[in-house]
Formats: structure tokens, C-alpha cells, sequence
């Protein structure tokens, strides 16, 4: 099922999970759709190689907050590797949304930039 | 009366069983009929190339493609067909006119004036030989209305500008610029001017002789003709002595191993196998458009301005771009919402497993217009969202992307009692 737009979904974009930027943090990335607008600043925090915290701010649309919130919830706990290694595929499943081609880089802004971060 | 009938689109497309409200004529105009079944009946019987064979199908399809160049010189009153060469669209016009200048025409440090408002397509072919020929490109600011004002335009020239392109209508705010009063201030001063009139082919009335410009251009797509027909009109003391844009087959004269000599207009313009099915295309719009009317065309773009303004302007936080008065635009309304909404959410909230604890609410200051733009398609409504090629009018509105709703014939006010209900659904949601 579509879960665009449903409860879940948009529960994630008017109460994203780990929002708000923390203090300390030892890496920051800072990703950007200039086409619409939209903006990310995320923060984490590594115990070895593996995700402790993880924090965000954005300015957009429903589908790149929301799919912040899910992507960072999910990321927790995870090493560089697995993180580099996260595709397209997989947050789309991990979302279980159906997109327009159109919309596809509303997604993948957060996922390329923690990319670009580890 | 509706012509919605005239357009199979709206009995062949259905979202989920709900009808197409298509608002995005702006962009593309859907394609009746009639045109549809003039291009089928060329390719059925007519095909062959023009200007090349001996041969009878050939003949007849030259007579056809210069029909249409005939109509086109009609529709827009140009004193010759000459002056009409087929491109494929607006931008490919404008791009010709500015490559070709630089050829012969511009020199380094003389200055062409554009407007903030201008899509890319009139914006980057100007910003392209500004940097290659050392020429100054003047971006003129729009005034509070969102318009050209002519006081603006006299004090923007400067002693050496040689070239002024505006549009007609513009395609975010619906603005129509006061182009014939344009010409006159530029006509003082010996400064060419060209016209993209890509928003008001098909909506208003154009006649070249009276507007007075040097070049004007247009597309097919957005008047019901098909993809990738397009015109570019130029006056012919201007035109003749400019070059080639495009080199190749049909557009000379002689050729030997060293030299070319160009053929006569407008076919030097035209180089490689034309569009020759788009061409009869768009002459089947313009008849179609003639059957109907420019005063009915208008009467209609100005009863759907009407309706959506009272519509839009019940919407809280609704920001409309561009002037009300509907007779000082054309069917295009832009338009953002504020985030912060009183119409409050009826979504009640299952918390997922991942949300215990207390909820903070994070506020955004806009419905982003992306989000408008899906929902809306969910309902079958098609809108525009985005910046619109026109990133320097984005930021002066200080916006990167706004909602847009456009219309043709084919539009009701039903469609945008829709809209309507569409945007109060999706404002539900996203509020």
C-alpha cells in the first residue's frame, strides 16, 4: 500500500524524529534540491564506527522532511559501510511509497547526504 | 458553450475514475480533434519531403507546409510569409534570433535589456553571447503590479542598447506588458525589439504590424498545435541580412568545397527536414482558434481569472501574484500558501511504534508547492509547482517555487470549483 500522505507518513513530517540540531556532534552535512528549495543540516554522533545520535533540521516538503525522520530513525546503530551501501531501493521499501519521477529527489536528499557525511 | 468536447484528452484520461481538471495549459494546451486528425490525414496521404522531389506527393506536400506558413503569416498579420520561418519552439526562436545577431549585429559593450520576469528560455540565449561578445546584459525590475511600466523601460536604456526582449504575456504573474507603448519608446532610439508571446498566441489577438516588433516568437504546443512546432516572425530589413542559425540540408543556394550561398527567406532558417506535420498541425489550431474567436477566447480567460481569484482568495494565507483586474492579464494565476494554517488538521494521529513520547510539533512556514501540486493529481487535477524557468523572478518574489493555474478553452468554472475543493483537502492534510 502507498503510504504517501497517509497518518504515518505525514506523522513523520509534523513530528519528525531526531529533530532539532544536537550538541556535540563529530560530523555535519549539509545537503540542498536548489530546483525546490529544499534544505537539510544533519549532525551525528559515531560510538566506533557505528551511528550513536543523530540530529536534523530541513526546510521542504512533506516527502524530504518525512523521509528524513524515517531514514535517520533507521540509520541508528549503523556502520559506515551499511549506511554507504543503503540504496535507493531499499528507502524506497523502507518508505513504502510510490513516487513520480518528478519527486523521486525529494528522498534521495536525505539519503545523499548522510551518504556524503560518512 | 463548451469545448471540452473538442478535446479527446477529457473522455480518453481518467485518474482513478475521476475526470481530468486540467489546469496546466500554460505549460502545454491540450490538442483538439481536429488538429489531431489534420496531422493524420497529412501523414496518411500527403507525406514526403518538401522542397526536394520532382515528384507529385512531394508537391503537394510543399503546397501544404507553405499553406500553413501562409496562415501563420495571416494569423499574426506579417506583411510577407517570408517573414515566418518555422522552428520548434519558443526557445529555439529565441536562440536563433540571439545566436544569429551575434554573428553580425551585437559588437563587445553594447547592452540588451531583458525584464526580471522573462523565462529562461528569454533570459539564458541572452545571458549566453553576453558572456561569449562582451555585451552587458540590463535586467529591468518589474514594478509592485508585477508589470513592465514604460517609465521603467526609459530609464533602464542606456545609449548603447541595442536589443530589447520582453514578453507578452508573463507566464507566472499573467501580466500583459504594455508592448505597443514599448515599441514606441524603442523605436526613438533605433533599438530592436523582440516579443515572446509564447503565453498569448492563442489567447489574445497578434498583429506584428501593429505591435511594430522586429521578432516575435511562439510556440505551437501551448495553442492546441503539436509538440515541437514552432514560429519565429522577423521583420525582413532585419532578417535578410542575418546568418544562418542551424547549416545543412534545403537552406541554400550553391555550395562548393569552400563557399555557400544561403538561400532566400525564410528557408535559410530552416535547415535539415522541417517539421512538415507539425506545421499543418498548427495551421489546423489556427483555424480552430479562428472558428472560435479571440473575443470568446478572452471572454472566457477573463470569467475563469474572476472565479479563481474569488475562489483562491477564500483560502487562509493564500498569497495570489500579479494583478486581480482580469482585464489586465491573461488566464495565469501564481500563487503560494502560508504553512501556519487556522484550517486545523482533521488527521487524528496513530502514533507508530517509533513515536512514543511526547510529540513536538514542527511548523513550516509554507505549503510547499510540490506537495500541493501531488494531492492535487491525486484528485486529477493537474496544476503546475516549481520555480517555472524563471529562477531570477523566484527570488525577487522571494520564493523558490510557487503554484500555478492556467486555462484554455477547455476550462470551466467548474474546474475550478475542483480546484477548490482540491486545495481545502489538501491544506487538511498538509495544515
Amino acid at each position: 500500500m502507498d503510504l504517501l500522505y497517509t497518518d504515518i507518513f505525514l506523522l513523520h513530517y509534523h513530528a519528525p524524529k531526531n529533530y532539532g540540531l544536537h550538541v556535540p556532534f563529530d560530523i555535519e552535512a549539509k545537503g540542498e534540491n536548489t530546483l525546490c528549495g529544499d534544505s537539510l543540516t544533519l549532525r551525528l554522533t559515531f560510538a566506533r564506527d557505528c551511528v550513536q545520535a543523530i540530529s536534523f533540521e530541513s526546510e521542504g516538503c512533506v516527502i524530504s522532511r518525512a523521509a528524513s525522520s524515517l531514514l535517520f530513525e533507521y540509520i541508528k546503530g549503523k556502520n559506515r559501510k551499511e549506511i554507504k551501501e543503503f540504496s535507493p531501493y531499499a528507502l524506497f521499501e523502507l518508505l513504502g511509497i510510490t513516487l513520480t519521477a518528478a519527486r523521486i529527489k525529494c528522498v534521495l536528499l536525505p539519503l545523499e547526504t548522510i551518504q556524503k557525511g560518512v | 458553450m463548451s469545448y471540452k468536447n473538442d478535446f479527446p484528452m477529457f473522455a480518453r484520461f481518467k485518474k482513478e475514475k475521476k475526470p481530468l481538471v486540467y489546469l496546466d495549459s500554460a505549460s502545454t494546451a491540450q490538442m483538439p480533434q481536429c488538429v489531431i486528425d489534420a496531422v493524420r490525414e497529412f501523414e496518411e496521404t500527403t507525406r514526403a519531403n518538401v522542397h526536394r522531389g520532382i515528384y507529385e506527393l512531394s508537391e503537394r506536400a510543399t503546397e501544404c507546409y507553405e499553406g500553413a506558413r501562409e496562415r501563420v503569416r495571416k494569423f499574426v498579420n506579417a506583411r510577407r510569409a517570408r517573414e515566418i520561418v518555422f522552428t520548434r519552439n519558443t526557445t529555439e526562436s529565441i536562440n536563433l534570433v540571439a545566436y544569429s545577431l551575434t554573428k553580425t549585429f551585437f559588437k563587445k559593450g553594447d547592452h540588451i535589456l531583458i525584464s526580471r520576469g522573462e523565462h529562461h528560455s528569454n533570459f539564458l540565449p541572452w545571458q549566453m553571447i553576453a558572456k561569449e561578445k562582451g555585451i552587458i546584459l540590463d535586467i529591468l525590475e518589474l514594478n509592485k503590479e508585477g508589470e513592465i511600466a514604460i517609465e521603467a523601460v526609459k530609464k533602464a536604456l542606456h545609449p548603447k542598447t541595442r536589443l530589447a526582449a520582453f514578453s507578452h504575456i508573463s507566464h507566472v504573474l499573467g501580466t500583459i506588458n504594455p508592448i505597443e507603448k514599448i515599441r514606441k519608446t524603442l523605436r526613438k532610439r533605433n533599438i530592436l525589439f523582440l516579443v515572446d508571446a509564447a503565453q498569448s498566441a492563442g489567447h489574445i489577438p497578434i498583429d506584428v504590424q501593429k505591435i511594430g516588433c522586429d521578432f516575435l516568437a511562439f510556440s505551437g504546443h501551448k495553442m492546441g498545435a503539436p509538440m515541437g512546432i514552432g514560429v519565429l516572425y522577423g521583420r525582413e530589413e532585419i532578417v535578410h541580412t542575418m546568418e544562418p542559425f542551424l547549416r545543412g540540408g534545403g537552406m541554400i543556394r550553391k555550395v562548393d568545397i569552400t563557399n555557400t550561398e544561403w538561400d532566400e527567406l525564410p528557408y535559410k532558417f530552416e535547415a535539415g527536414t522541417p517539421n512538415v506535420s507539425g506545421a499543418i498541425g498548427l495551421e489546423a489550431a489556427i483555424n480552430y482558434i479562428t472558428s472560435i474567436g479571440f473575443k470568446e477566447i478572452r471572454a472566457i480567460d477573463e470569467k475563469l481569472t474572476k472565479r479563481a481569484f474569488a475562489q483562491l482568495k477564500k483560502i487562509p494565507g493564500i498569497h495570489i501574484f500579479g494583478p486581480e483586474d482580469p482585464r489586465t492579464r491573461g488566464g495565469v494565476i501564481s500563487f503560494t500558501i502560508e504553512g501556519i494554517h487556522p484550517v486545523r488538521s482533521s488527521i487524528h494521529f496513530q502514533q507508530d511504534s517509533s513515536h512514543r513520547g511526547r510529540l513536538r510539533r514542527i511548523t513550516s512556514n509554507w505549503v510547499h508547492p510540490h506537495d500541493l501540486a501531488t494531492i492535487l493529481d491525486r484528485e486529477g487535477i493537474a496544476i503546475r509547482a516549481g520555480h517555472h524557468c524563471a529562477m531570477p523572478l523566484m527570488k525577487y518574489l522571494g520564493v523558490p517555487a510557487v503554484s500555478r493555474i492556467s486555462f484554455w478553452v477547455y476550462n470551466s468554472v467548474s474546474d475550478i470549483e475542483v480546484l477548490g475543493r482540491g486545495i481545502e483537502k489538501a491544506l487538511r492534510i498538509l495544515a
